[in-house]
């Protein structure tokens, strides 16, 4: 078996395994495991999933994803709408809302995988550097509301799961720094 | 002719600039419906950009549509008993409804200092045989009748005009706390963290309107409103 196909492999694992009842039950009962922990992890998934077929994909939607930018633009419209606390309240009392969660979030890292590749650097660092200030911007602003936001999570958890989100973007941003760097 | 090394440029332009353009052009229509498609799923999701918490979201669905309460076994703290919503529509009056659970010492006693000036307001007014108060508790295992008889007394409850009462069966409690949209959290201190808000329910027995916590005076306003339009 090739790397790139295990990648896939273990990729539809985690996705079993974040959609198992006791693992989800337990990543939705805190603001912050499910913010900062289950949303990245199935965009992880995603991305995983589509891996070995990357170079295949890309070529194939060339023309209608030049530059990878409208794949990338709608990979982070679809991850956008997860970060609004009556979304994930929502996603939390109602099952289908769930459901379509999983759906738009895995979707969206299949597309950014794809989009990625064929991304020219200038691309990739616009994103990047998007998704890095708006995840701080985001974050900060769940620390300092003094109302809560979600009616299913405590307050405390509200600042802790702003926190995680400043550092998963921040995280992030040093990951693709680094890649930079070492090619 | 002068007309045609013109036309003749334009062509050469022309073409020039579809050879440009063609290549991108797919992803120009891709890129617009992405935008387009994002628009309209974030429109949708926050009610026409209006709202970002659940807590607005149900104070607007509930402004657009008004709905029905579900049956609720009850007894008041004189541990007389009722069944909503049928109580309510046979009592005639517009009720303003909060949820509670007796211990708290944060947002529940701000409710209870609203209703207390409420109350005095429409009893100054004469305006009690037109809107009444209800409190309702969500923690029935440890908010008995004992307790709420003693709470009605601290807090100096008019009989008139307020009520607090005690849902009598757990299973008929979650559906209306669903159907309202409270959602109650148990906190590391075994104290709940609930959201909270002026529901107005009208003589029909239908929830015709949800008020923040911070606009009592609106919640009554729309009371006193809706009342108006009675029959004395």
């Amino acid at each position: 078996m090739t790397r790139s196909l295990r990648c896939a492999f273990v990729g539809v694992g985690l996705l079993a395994f974040l959609a198992s009842p006791p693992v989800r039950h337990l990543l939705e009962t805190s603001m912050t495991l499910h913010m900062g922990v289950q949303l990245p992890l199935l965009f992880l998934c995603g991305c995983m999933c589509v891996w070995p077929s990357r170079s295949a994909c890309a070529k194939r939607f060339q023309d209608w994803n030049v530059a990878g930018l409208p794949g990338l633009a709608l990979a982070m419209a679809l991850a956008m709408v997860w970060m609004i606390p009556l979304a994930l309240d929502a996603a939390v009392a109602n099952h289908l809302v769930e459901v379509a969660k999983f759906a738009c979030l895995v979707f969206a890292g299949m597309v950014a995988c794809l989009s990625w590749c064929g991304a020219p650097i200038v691309a990739q660092g616009f994103v990047v550097g998007n998704v890095v200030w708006m995840g701080c911007v985001i974050g900060m602003l769940y620390q300092d509301t003094p109302q809560r936001l979600c009616n299913s999570y405590l307050e405390g958890d509200q600042q802790r799961a702003g926190q995680l989100v400043v550092i998963n973007a921040l995280i992030l941003g040093c990951i693709w720094f680094y890649c930079r760097l070492r090619r | 002719m002068p007309v045609e090394p013109s036309s003749k440029r334009l062509n050469k332009f022309s073409s020039q600039l579809s050879l440009i353009l063609r290549p991108a052009f797919k992803s120009v229509v891709s890129f617009a419906l992405v935008l387009c498609a994002g628009c309209v799923a974030l429109a949708w999701v926050t009610d026409g950009f209006t709202v970002l918490t659940a807590e607005s979201a149900r104070q607007n669905a509930v402004a657009k549509q008004p709905m029905d309460l579900s049956v609720l076994n009850v007894r008041d703290q004189a541990g007389q008993p009722s069944v909503w919503p049928q109580a309510l529509v046979e009592d005639g009056r517009i009720s303003i409804v909060t949820f509670i659970y007796t211990r708290c010492k944060s947002i529940c006693s701000v409710l209870n200092a609203q209703y207390r000036q409420m109350q005095e307001e429409l009893k100054r007014s004469g305006l009690q045989n037109r809107v009444r108060l209800l409190t309702v508790t969500f923690d029935p295992a440890r908010d008995t009748l004992t307790v709420l008889a003693e709470h009605a007394r601290a807090l100096n409850i008019d009989e008139q005009v307020w009520h607090i009462v005690r849902p009598e069966l757990d299973g008929e409690l979650a559906v209306t706390l669903k159907r309202f949209g409270i959602v109650t959290v148990l906190d590391e201190n075994g104290e709940y963290q609930h959201n909270a808000a002026w529901h107005v329910v009208d003589q029909r027995g239908k929830l015709v309107g949800i008020f923040p916590v911070d606009q009592p005076e609106r919640a009554l306003q729309h009371a006193l409103v809706l009342s108006s339009s009675l029959t004395p």
